[in-house]
């Protein structure tokens, strides 16, 4: 990212820091924070340690910064806000407004598409494969197929942290809208030579079909005890 | 005969793509006038001739956005000996499937036909265009027709090997797949039906191809049995669940393993209407469960 915004220019366009940030290229996974819940400090609380020129960084997320730094604090600061506004970010989606903000967003098909071919298009939602932050890429989980994808390295964001998007981000959404479930399929792709199946590779398929039925008893017994 | 390259470059620029695939209807306008005859008179002579036009059609076609996944099949400039679209027998039951079958095949071999230029003076300039656009789509489908049969043969199936081990093709988007190379394929046999599709042997599914130049790209250029051939004749090429390393050892991979949903580290229920039912089809014998996913 190597677009800055100066004073001018934020006071010119008249839109929030947070609107500016979101509509760069590589910000499109991210949604927008309710500014009351970055001003309430007991949601921040922690992360005072985590970046340098924190209160700074805070002022320039809401807006309210009145000191005219010099260039090199400046972008220091810059690169804070960008870095607690996803760690905040991270907190938020968690929350009811969070979840629900981004479950509009998987409605809207903002995180792209699954590119396996028998998910035929299914939405997908980010998800990090660590907590930590700046250790891993943000990644993209598809509900159809439940498994992890990685962003086309042609997108901007797929250098985003994932942290950002924390691990539960997608379970918890639809844990609280089951409706976005889509409806799971139980085909598969079955690899032809001349329209004949390959032995080794049924084989391994009808291994598989035998744990999904362990599974599927294991899933009933719980059930019964329930 | 610099003229009627020149004549192809116009169109070639016009971006003739698959989709433009004359109708039946108008491949009976005109009379293809030659005869397979023309093909074996073409004598090394001839066609040395069009040495001047400096590339060939296959490799023109080859190297067009989107084909570069195709391979150039060996033609008799190249391999005097494996003169493979020239045999007859490679070509059996093609004709019927392509208009201007014989105009086409002229056209990949870069066969000249005389009568042709000649009686093309009486004819309109866009009469012209409008036939070699025809002959030129019927061209790309019998190519790819031919790269279908051509691939799954001994030389066809050793050249993707080696694109194979170098990389070429990308490697399977899936996480736990760890970065393992695929190999393109098709979903149908028949042109014009589904685009080209990739193929991971570690997951045994196919995904679509993440460029956009390649959704373009017909399927039938690989066909459907193609990558499974190939896996069954370099067995060695399909990585083990733990293997970490590709056939070269500086292509590292990681482990193959399956995703666990988690919240707050704590594994999703089986029982919730929205927890997992769908972790058998990446299930494989001897994967350790609680594997921690690991990517790149």
């Amino acid at each position: 990212m190597d677009q800055t915004m100066s004073d001018e220019e934020l006071s010119e366009s008249g839109t929030s820091w947070i609107d500016w940030f979101l509509s760069q290229k590589g910000n499109e996974l991210f949604c927008a924070v309710d500014e009351d819940y970055i001003l309430d400090k007991f949601n921040l609380a922690g992360l005072n340690t985590e970046v340098p020129h924190y209160q700074l960084a805070v002022d320039l997320i809401t807006d309210s910064l009145e000191e005219d730094l010099q260039q090199n604090v400046w972008e220091i600061v810059e690169r804070s806000a960008r870095q607690l506004y996803g760690l905040i970010h991270a907190r938020y989606v968690l929350t009811t407004k969070g979840l629900t903000r981004m479950a509009e967003k998987f409605k809207r098909k903002e995180f792209g598409k699954c590119p396996r071919v028998l998910c035929e298009d299914q939405p997908v939602i980010p998800v990090a494969m660590i907590d930590q932050p700046g250790v891993k890429g943000v990644k993209l989980y598809c509900p159809r197929c439940e498994d992890v994808y990685h962003p086309s390295t042609k997108k901007h964001y797929s250098l985003i942290d994932g942290a950002y998007f924390t691990t539960s981000l997608p379970h918890l959404l639809l844990q609280m809208f089951p409706q976005l479930m889509p409806e799971k399929r139980s085909e598969r792709y079955v690899p032809k030579i001349f329209g004949f199946r390959i032995h080794s590779i049924s084989e391994e398929h009808r291994k598989q079909d035998a744990h999904k039925e362990a599974i599927e008893k294991q899933k009933q017994m719980m059930d019964f005890e329930e | 005969m610099d003229t009627k390259r020149s004549a192809y470059s116009h169109l070639f620029s016009a971006d003739s793509n698959l989709e433009s695939r004359p109708t039946s209807q108008n491949s009976m306008d005109f009379n293809p006038n030659i005869e397979t005859a023309e093909m074996t008179a073409a004598t090394p002579s001839s066609y040395t001739g069009s040495s001047s036009s400096a590339v060939s059609w296959i490799a023109w076609h080859c190297s067009l956005p989107g084909n570069e996944y195709l391979v150039e099949i060996p033609e008799c400039k190249k391999f005097v000996t494996v003169a493979w679209i020239e045999d007859e027998f490679n070509l059996t039951g093609l004709s019927s499937m392509v208009p201007l079958y014989s105009l086409a095949i002229d056209m990949i071999l870069d066969l000249e036909d005389e009568d042709n230029s000649d009686n093309s003076t009486e004819e309109s300039e866009s009469g012209k265009a409008s036939k070699l656009r025809m002959v030129e789509s019927s061209a790309q489908t019998l190519y790819s027709l031919l790269h279908q049969r051509f691939i799954i043969t001994k030389a066809g199936l050793h050249c993707y090997k080696e694109r194979l081990e170098e990389v070429e093709f990308g490697v399977c988007p899936r996480i736990g797949c760890g970065g393992c190379p695929v190999l393109p394929c098709g979903m149908s046999d028949l042109p014009g039906v589904s685009g080209m599709k990739l193929y991971c042997p570690r997951c045994q599914d196919i995904y679509k191809p993440r460029n956009m130049k390649f959704h373009t790209v017909d399927g039938c250029n690989f066909g459907t049995t193609f990558c499974h051939l190939l896996y069954l004749n370099y067995p060695e090429l399909v990585p083990s669940i733990n293997q970490e390393s590709f056939a070269d050892p500086s292509q590292a991979i990681s482990k193959y393993s399956v995703y666990t949903p988690r919240i707050f580290g704590f594994k999703v229920s089986l029982v919730s209407p929205t927890g997992p039912s769908m972790q058998w089809l990446r299930w494989k014998e001897g994967i350790i469960e609680d594997d921690k996913v690991e990517d790149d």
